[in-house]
């Protein structure tokens, strides 16, 4: 049981069973239909970028951190431009613009208040950063969105959510709207939350509650199916409930394969 | 009153301890003729009433004192000493001016009720009582007598109560520095053993006796008493706070002043802020010392004071001990802490470690059987290393643990491995020192005497001539952990690089299945260590575990995912993080409850608070992933 550990990380095509192994680390996440693999690779508090057509790879070193377990959140919003939270020694987060082709990096976004952490999650020309409070933390919990059309111009945040409630956040970003993890109700004296999935339309701002099961911790986004793991069941917000249905999508044919390694 | 003392007779029954009594209540008790009531009687008001009441009860037991004087009743003339009670005028006045706490530790048994009297506790209307009106039989008729309290204590107490005397022995002055050592000041960490220890203290036959100390020295510190003795009463006081720490003199305050009101006495303790406790030497000062960066037992008190105001000062200190970030605010971890009983007195720098079930059974082991401090050596995750090792070879589980190091055996041509771990603990043959000294004295033929010492790469100078010779392990403090390090080997100024290290210090905490039980920490802890591990896995269960073990523990594995969730994110279907954790105390405010928690990768000294309902799907997530569908949450005791 090591937070730590670095795992052994592997792509293989869809449709095909040849393995390559690509490295070590953790929280691997897979950008602009495929064609890009971040990784945070713990144990040298690095994030690993590789192209998996050119096989090109990039490097982005974190700052050294008051939070030994931190990894970062990382969005790729096109093939040059890479954003990432961070955060400092004294616990404040921000987030980081990286420039892949001149290899220079930016703050877009820096946190007035310590000991929250930002959450990122793209959908549709808008990126959602989310910033929540950690656990035990007297802080309020935001939702900005910024539109991806120009990356160059990045610094113009909208909040379409804000509040003083210690909200869990997880965020899923959906076209038109958003779901994430709200504080209901708090006890302050005794660290009790009753926490709900929640909607966040996006155009009219207006938040919905989705569940009533008191204690949703994550939501998770499985191929359009909006699922709240909850004590060893999934709970399905959105998309189709069809565990009995066992079938695979098909294997695209050849001319429709993205990558041919 | 709750319950009336079983073994009250007569007119102890009839006690209502802490009210006023009014005139008809003294007419129905007392069995000589009642007074008549002063002419001049105004529309009562509460006080006007009362002040009559005092009035009439001091003119009562002055004229029943003068009349038994008068008719040579007193005690030393009689002979029999059976069938003995209290005057019930003089019970009442007792009730009417006397401490209702003391009134209630007297209620308890009728030979606290006399010491009670004897330490002058117990008022009458001459303040403290000299003398005493008790009823007899004699000739089938009951009779009164005015008894001397040396008498009393002689011819009454010594008969009917012999301990008293031993009592009495025990609470001198030279006496009482040895007595103190046999009285418990429990400090209680949640609401039922508060109570329970108010109990104890109002049954406890010392009690009388440590609270007439507490009010000696009170009432000299003000002046009060006979002024004729108050300079020889000053110095005796002065001889007496010597004998007693500020602890023990805030405990025996907040005891002797909230005998009759539990919850009165609990606030002093459970919600009393944490910090001040340190402040006032109560508790240890580690809790504060990654925060307000003392030396060790000099507690800064500014920073102290700080912490009870500025929440933010704990989420981020600055101590050498990494761990999950930011702790919780400074409210939480001392309500967390003013709950916890577990023992926390030393660093494991869980941030540090790569594996959390030797972090885990390090905190259990200490909790049960505290460690040896003072001899460890390398980084502070390797005290948790040490201590699961010893434990398992303590069990003849030690082949599980899979770190070795190993190096060459030149001459019979093979390769020869020792179990070890990163460090050095209690000086045990498997310490990574121990284990590099014996290999290079197989391979290089040191001397015996020669020892390895772990040292930091930053302390580390090769130029100081203290470091060109003897053997040193020189570490990277940031990536050594308990199943890594990044270290080097220095032998006389020349690196060494004949040892190599294999495997992994992986242990199983619960078995995953069922041929590999017998060889998992928690098979350890409840059949070899004896910890009887009951399942915990509803809420009663919690309670009742608690209640009957106040200083018992919960240890599990839960998904981390449910347990914080602000912490640690859910990118995928079925993702579990494994994480260890420790409950070991309740707070309950009406129908809600929280758990003090440390998981494996808080820092020992800020738990947190975390909802049943966390824990609970925390555990159950796990169980749904565990191979053979474990349920991993038990209470130790």
């Amino acid at each position: 049981m090591n937070l730590h550990k670095n795992h052994k990380l592997s792509v293989v095509d869809y449709g095909n069973t040849v393995v390559r192994g690509v490295g070590f680390g953790r929280n691997p996440k897979l950008h602009l239909k495929d064609e890009w693999l971040t990784y945070y690779d713990t144990s040298s508090k690095v994030i690993r970028i590789e192209n998996l057509v050119t096989q090109k790879k990039y490097d982005i070193k974190l700052s050294k951190k008051a939070h030994p377990f931190f990894i970062p959140e990382v969005e790729m919003i096109s093939s040059r431009a890479v954003i990432y939270s961070d955060i400092n020694e004294n616990g404040y987060a921000a987030l980081i613009s990286y420039d892949l082709q001149n290899l220079k990096s930016a703050v877009i976004f820096k946190s007035s208040q310590s000991a929250t952490r930002l959450e990122l999650c793209q959908n549709n020309q808008y990126l959602a950063v989310g910033e929540f409070p950690y656990d035990g933390v007297n802080r309020g919990s935001k939702i900005q969105t910024l539109s991806i059309k120009e990356f160059t111009n990045l610094s113009t945040f909208t909040t379409i959510y804000s509040t003083i409630d210690q909200d869990v956040g997880n965020i899923v970003c959906l076209p038109d709207y958003l779901y994430f993890v709200k504080t209901l109700s708090f006890d302050n004296q005794l660290n009790m939350k009753i926490t709900e999935a929640v909607k966040l339309d996006l155009k009219t701002q207006k938040l919905e509650t989705k569940s009533n099961l008191k204690s949703v911790a994550q939501i998770i986004d499985m191929d359009g199916r909006i699922l709240i793991p909850f004590r060893g069941a999934f709970y399905v917000l959105e998309g189709r409930a069809n565990i009995g249905e066992d079938i695979l999508k098909s294997i695209p044919n050849k001319e429709e394969l993205q990558i041919d390694l | 009153m709750k319950t009336l003392p079983r073994f009250w007779r007569n007119q102890f029954y009839n006690i209502i301890l802490g009210t006023a009594l009014s005139g008809l209540c003294l007419s129905s008790f007392a069995q000589t003729t009642p007074l008549e009531s002063p002419k001049q009687v105004e529309y009562p008001g509460i006080i006007q009433t009362f002040e009559k009441l005092i009035q009439i009860d001091f003119e009562k037991i002055q004229k029943r004192t003068d009349l038994l004087t008068k008719n040579g009743k007193t005690f030393s003339k009689l002979s029999s000493t059976t069938n003995l009670d209290l005057e019930p005028d003089f019970l009442n006045s007792i009730i009417l001016h006397s401490d209702p706490g003391y009134l209630k530790m007297a209620s308890t048994d009728r030979c606290r009720f006399y010491e009670a009297i004897l330490t002058d506790l117990l008022k009458s209307s001459d303040g403290k009582i000299k003398n005493i009106l008790m009823t007899y039989l004699a000739d089938g008729k009951r009779e009164s007598a005015i008894i001397p309290k040396k008498d009393f204590l002689s011819k009454v107490v010594s008969e009917q109560c012999p301990e008293t005397q031993k009592n009495i022995a025990a609470f001198q002055i030279k006496t009482f520095p040895e007595t103190l050592k046999t009285i418990n000041f429990d400090i209680p960490n949640g609401i039922d053993q508060c109570k329970n220890i108010h109990f104890e203290w109002l049954t406890n036959p010392k009690t009388p006796f440590i609270c007439q100390i507490h009010e000696y020295i009170k009432e000299a510190k003000l002046n009060g008493g006979d002024p004729k003795d108050l300079q020889q009463r000053k110095t005796i006081s002065k001889i007496l706070e010597t004998k007693l720490s500020l602890t023990q003199k805030d405990y025996i305050e907040n005891v002797c002043k909230h005998l009759d009101d539990e919850n009165l006495f609990c606030d002093e303790f459970l919600n009393v802020s944490f910090w001040t406790k340190i402040a006032n030497g109560i508790e240890d000062s580690v809790y504060a010392e990654d925060i307000c960066g003392s030396n060790p037992g000099v507690m800064n008190s500014v920073c102290l004071a700080r912490l009870k105001k500025e929440q933010d000062l704990c989420l981020y200190p600055f101590g050498k001990n990494p761990g999950l970030r930011p702790q919780p605010n400074c409210d939480q971890i001392s309500l967390a802490l003013n709950y916890s009983s577990f023992k926390a007195n030393f660093r494991d720098c869980p941030g540090n470690s790569d594996q959390m079930i030797a972090t885990n059974m390090g905190r259990i082991l200490n909790h049960f059987s505290p460690i040896q401090l003072a001899q460890q050596e390398g980084t502070c995750s390797s005290l948790s290393a040490g201590v699961t090792y010893i434990f398992n070879k303590k069990f003849d589980n030690d082949e599980n643990w899979g770190l070795e190091a190993c190096y060459d055996d030149k001459i019979n041509g093979k390769e020869i491995c020792s179990k070890t771990f990163f460090g050095k603990y209690e000086n045990d043959p498997a310490s990574y020192t121990n284990v590099v000294a014996s290999i290079l004295k197989e391979t290089r033929g040191i001397d015996d005497s020669t020892k390895c010492e772990m040292v930091e790469n930053t302390d580390y100078n090769p130029i100081l001539l203290k470091f060109k010779s003897g053997c040193f392990i020189v570490f990277e403090k940031d990536n050594c952990h308990i199943s890594q390090c990044k270290h080097k080997i220095i032998l006389n100024d020349r690196p060494v690089d004949l040892v190599r290290i294999k495997g992994k210090a992986n242990l199983a905490y619960f078995p995953s299945n069922v041929m590999s039980e017998r060889f998992s920490q928690h098979y350890l802890l409840t059949r070899d260590f004896k910890k009887s591990g009951r399942q915990i896995s509803n809420l009663s269960s919690v309670h009742a575990f608690f209640k009957k073990n106040s200083k018992g523990i919960i240890h599990g594995v839960g998904c981390a995912e449910d347990l914080l969730p602000s912490f640690f994110k859910t990118y995928a279907l079925n993702q579990c993080t494994p994480m260890p954790f420790i409950v070991n105390g309740v707070i309950k405010d009406k129908d809600k409850v929280t758990f003090v928690t440390r998981t494996a990768g808080d820092s020992l000294q800020a738990p947190r608070l975390i909802s049943w309902s966390s824990i609970y799907s925390a555990v159950k997530s796990y169980q749904k992933k565990h191979p053979i569908k474990q349920w991993t949450m038990y209470g130790l005791d």
